[in-house]
Parts: structure tokens; sequence; C-alpha cells
């Protein structure tokens, strides 16, 4: 009886009711994208490092993996020691670079990976085929459309420019053999990957036994942490950093992300709760003969606190429903807008859906709504019977 | 009519504060109701009769004397006791009606039993069928307040007030708000009530309501001036 009252008293002023909802569900979105926000982006970093199985990642001493120029000497030297360790099993250098391809009259600039095709945790084969010689580039979509190239093709290459000589390092011709998809590439960007050693000798001194960025699988069943460990004891003239450990480092630099986050969050919560609050008060003083009367036939308080409170968190509820639909539709937006950010990578993803998100907002709005029909049930059911009366019938 | 006494008041007395003027409602009233009865409470406006009635139903404190219903001290419970004695023992009908609005008749009858829950839904409704037959809504059972006139309102309030069978059933001004005809069918109804067995107390200026009474108490500047027993017509 007390639901079908609660429902019976919104659906007496269907209009406000509505707006009031649609008011709460502006506010149950922008607090679910806010939620999304402040847990998006690690957990879409974290996919993004996982993607390909690879758990560790050595770069240059004092250097996080392509956050500079910075390349690894002695390459061999270092996987050959990598190799000695009974729980490291794939071991993928890597070496960024810029390949300089001429199309006719005009030349295009692509960056470049240098990567052993076979072990490479960069990109995925969409059409054609992996690398299988020196001369075997595979490339974007985006490249191959701005170079007017196809599977099969033949192009000509040059790398390691020096501004100084105004000359190439390295020159050769390359057969398109696939096109990539590539993991952490930004939205638009033109890249290639050409074997490790094929960019190594193409870039010319400055790049042999080189290589940007390790990158390391464990043998199965193997702990990660002791990899770490281990390579750290053995090689302490690089970085070397789990998922876990650049997660930290990320944590760090995401922290202001998550504050501003957490921060329009709770406005979003207040504007809520206050708007409900606002609307059930004005309620309630607008049936104060009503409310006494069903105290004086008998209602119990603890069940005219209980309806109002129910009234609360019923706008509350509807509210956070329709605005958890309308988050999902903001974040999708918001998150094409952030993703398309230069250099960031296109599968980096801001706003991420996540099951608990929706019951962490939907919780957070219950209770909320709970709190919005404390006072005003207080005060409806605390009114003096006789008095209320006398005054109601005086108005 | 036994001649048990249902109700009884003693020196009953009511004070508060309005502004810096200390108002003495009802002032030392005492009155013996027996089961069955059916008393009216007049006065002019402003005698202490509704804050009298108001006193005897336990929806206000006494400032001093005692009420006591089929031997339980209403002046002394406290408001979660004094609430659930009024669900189970008293009836109350206001002049302005005051159903909830948002309720059909049918509702607005079943809430004081689904507060008691001493009937499952299924008797709750035929129960409240019967009582919106017994005041004549049979075929309004399923319209809203706002659907319905002054007078069949009033009916559903009647009805309402009867929900939990109370023994007693208290009326401010029932017939206030309604014109001279409706008036006079809610009287008729009042009668039949009081008839079928319920001990009635209504305050009214409505001297034709009064003379339905069986017994007629004047109140004047909160105390009772004369107190007699009539043939009610």
């Amino acid at each position: 009886m007390l639901l079908r009252l609660a429902w019976a008293t919104l659906s007496r002023h269907r209009t406000r009711t509505l707006l009031a909802i649609l008011g709460v569900a502006v506010s149950a979105a922008m607090l679910l994208d806010m939620v999304m926000l402040s847990t998006g982006m690690r957990a879409s970093f974290k996919e993004l490092l996982s993607i390909r199985g690879f758990q560790l990642r050595i770069a240059p001493k004092g250097t996080m993996p392509f956050d500079t120029d910075a390349t690894i000497p002695d390459v061999s030297d270092v996987v050959r020691t990598l190799r000695a360790m009974p729980d490291v099993g794939t071991i993928s250098p890597v070496l960024g670079g810029q390949l300089h391809v001429q199309v006719g009259e005009r030349a295009v600039t692509a960056a470049t990976i240098g990567a052993d095709p076979t072990v490479q945790g960069d990109y995925e084969i969409v059409e054609g085929r992996l690398p299988g010689a020196p001369n075997d580039v595979v490339a974007s979509e985006d490249f191959l459309t701005a170079t007017g190239l196809r599977i099969g093709d033949t192009l000509s290459a040059a790398a390691g420019y020096d501004a100084q000589l105004r000359s190439f390092a390295g020159r050769r011709t390359l057969t398109m053999v696939g096109r990539a998809h590539f993991l952490y590439m930004a939205a638009g960007q033109l890249i290639v990957s050409v074997p490790l050693s094929t960019l190594q000798e193409m870039q010319g001194s400055r790049s042999l036994d080189r290589a940007s960025l390790i990158m390391i699988r464990a043998r199965d069943g193997a702990s990660v942490d002791a990899v770490l460990e281990q390579i750290k004891a053995a090689l302490p003239r690089v970085s070397a950093v789990s998922i876990e450990t650049a997660m930290l480092q990320v944590d760090k630099r995401l922290s202001y992300f998550r504050q501003l986050a957490f921060i329009l969050g709770a406005v979003s919560l207040a504007v809520g709760f206050l708007l409900v609050t606002t609307l059930v008060t004005v309620s309630v003083n607008e049936r104060l003969g009503e409310i006494v009367v069903m105290r004086a036939i008998g209602v119990a308080r603890q069940r005219i606190v209980l309806q109002i409170v129910l009234e609360g968190v019923a706008i509350m509820v509807a509210g956070a429903l329709s605005g958890l639909a309308l988050g999902l539709v903001t974040a999708r937006y918001l998150d094409s807008i952030l993703s398309s950010f230069p250099g960031l990578p296109a599968a980096m993803h801001f706003f991420v859906f996540e099951a608990r998100d929706a019951w962490m907002a939907l919780g957070l709005l219950t209770v909320a709504g709970i709190l919005a029909g404390v006072y005003p049930s207080w005060r409806g059911a605390s009114l003096p019977i006789a008095v209320t009366l006398r005054e109601e019938a005086v108005a | 009519m036994s001649d048990a006494i249902v109700l009884s008041a003693s020196d009953l007395r009511r004070e508060y504060h309005m502004g810096d003027e200390l108002v003495r409602a009802v002032r030392g009233v005492s009155l013996d109701v027996i089961r069955g009865d059916y008393v009216a409470i007049v006065g002019p406006s402003g005698c202490g009769k509704s804050t009298m009635l108001n006193l005897l139903g336990g929806i206000d404190r006494p400032s001093g004397g005692t009420v006591t219903i089929n031997g339980a001290r209403v002046d002394r419970m406290r408001d979660g006791e004094a609430t659930r004695f009024r669900l189970h023992n008293i009836g109350f009908v206001f002049q302005r009606f005051y159903l909830m609005p948002a309720l059909t008749a049918m509702e607005n009858v079943e809430l004081p039993m689904a507060e008691a829950k001493k009937l499952d839904g299924e008797d709750r409704l035929h129960r409240a069928r019967e009582l919106l037959a017994y005041v004549g809504l049979g075929s309004r059972r399923d319209h809203r307040p706002a659907q319905l006139s002054g007078g069949e309102q009033q009916r559903v309030a009647i009805a309402r007030a009867l929900a939990n069978k109370p023994q007693i059933l208290l009326a401010d001004e029932p017939t206030g708000e309604l014109d001279a005809k409706t008036g006079t069918d809610m009287i008729e109804l009042l009668a039949q009530v009081n008839r079928d067995g319920t001990t009635i107390i209504v305050v009214t200026h409505d001297e034709e309501l009064a003379r339905a009474a069986r017994r007629v108490v004047h109140m004047r500047d909160g105390v009772v001036v004369d107190d007699h027993r009539q043939d009610a017509q």
C-alpha cells in the first residue's frame, strides 16, 4: 500500500516528477561518466599493454618505453643475457624510427617499427602476410591510402636522415606484403613495420645493434615479479618495468584526471541530491494535511517516513536508470573526442564501461535518494497533528 | 445500548501559547460517554470543542486531566502507542474529508486496514467493497477523490473511519463543507452508523446534526455549560 501511495503521489504531478527524473538523469549520466573516466583510462591502458601477452618491457635507463628517442645500445648482448634466464619466454626487441617513401613527386614520411615479425607485439595482420624477407614491409590502412600502394607493390624507402649532410643513411626497395592493424598507433597515423635488422641497417651507425624497447613474455607459470627482479639484477644499464609497475607510473600521471572526475562526480551527486530533496520537500509541504490525517487515522510515523523516503528513492532510481543510458551515449561521444587527441593510441579509451561502475553510480544515487528523503520525511512525520489540522483549517 | 462507559475525560485542560498570549482552550472538562451513545458537542467558534475532540481522540496531548478509552489512559500514551490505539479503536472524520487524493475510494478505505494488518489482501478488498456499499458508494469505488462530490468524499471518509471496526467515531464538523441536502444525507448516514453500534462523538455548528444526537454537550470558553440528553430526531 505504501508503495502504491508513493507511486500514486508521484504520478499526481506527472510533469513535475518527469522533470525531476530528467534532472536526476542528467546528474546520473554525469556521475557515471565521471566514474567511468576515473577508472576507464587506467583499465584501457592496462588492457592495451596486456593485449599481446608481453608482461615486461625494457627501456633505455631512466626512461619509460618510447618516452624519448633514446635507444638501448648493444641490444644483442641484452637479448643474450635475457635468453640465459630460464623464466624468460619470448623476447621482442623493437626499434622506432621513420621511413621516407617517395610517391610520385611527393615524399611521405611514416613512423616505422623495426621488429622481429614472428614475435612482435605491435601489430596484427589484417590482410596479406607477415614480413618474411629483409625487404618486406607491412603498413597501416592510412599509410596505404596516403600512398596509394597496394599489397605486392614495391616502394623506394629511405631512413636515417642526417640534417647536416642532407642525406639518408640507407635506402631500399621494399615490397608491401601486408596491411596491418597497429595496436599502439594514433588515429590517422601513417605507420609501417619492417624487420628489426632492416631498420637498424637503414638508419645507419646510430641504430646498429640498438633497440628502443624490448618486450618480454615470461614462461607459463613463471612469476613475472621474479623475472623482473632477475632482469634488474642482471641488466642494471636498462630500465625494466612490468605492467604493474608501468600502471603505477600511469596512476601517478593520471591522478589529476581521477581528482577531476571525483570532484565533478561529487558535484553531480550533490546536484541530484538537492534536486530530489527540494522536490520531495515541496511535495510534503503541499500535503501537510494529508500527512497528519494519515497519522491521525493510525498510520505509524515510520511508515510515513518510509513512504516519503520511497518517493525520493523512486525519483532517484528512475533518474539513475535513465541517466545510465544517457551516460553511456555521452561517454561514447566524449571518448571519440578524447581518443582522437594527437599521439594517443587509437585503441586507448578514456571512458570504459564496467558493470561495477554502473552499480556504483546506481548505488550512490540510491543512497542519495534515501538521504534526500530524510529531511522532508522527518518534517512530515514530526508535524503535530492537532496544530497542523488547525493551521490547515485556517489556511 | 449498554450503559458501560467507553470514554471518560476528567478535568481535561489544554493550554498553549499563541505569541505571548496563553490560550486556555479547554478548562477542566469532565465527560463520560457510554457505549453506543451519540454525543454532539456544540458551541460558538473558538469555544474549544475541536480541541476537546482532538484530546479525546489522542491526537493532542492535554495540559492536565485524563482521557480513558476502554480502560486505557490515552493521555499517557507515547506517540507510537497512541497511533496504534487510534488505528484500532477510533475512527476519525474531518470537515475537509482529507482523503488521499492519489488513491481511489477503495484504496482510501483499504489504507487503515493495510496498516492494521489484520486482514489479508483479498479480505481487505472485500471489506472495503462492503463499506463503500454501506455508505452508498458501491459504484464509485474506483474513482479518485477529485472525481467525487463533497458528499461522496465524506461518505468515503466515513467508510475509511469504520474500516477497522472502531468502537468510537469522532467527527469534526462532518457537514461543514456540505450543502444542506448532502448534509442531511450525511446526518442520516451517521445516525445509521450509530444505530449499527458505533459510539459517535461529533463536534458541530450544524443544529440539524446536533438534533440527531442523543446527547448534546454545550461548550463555551473552554468549559461545558450544558449537557443534556434529548430524543434523537
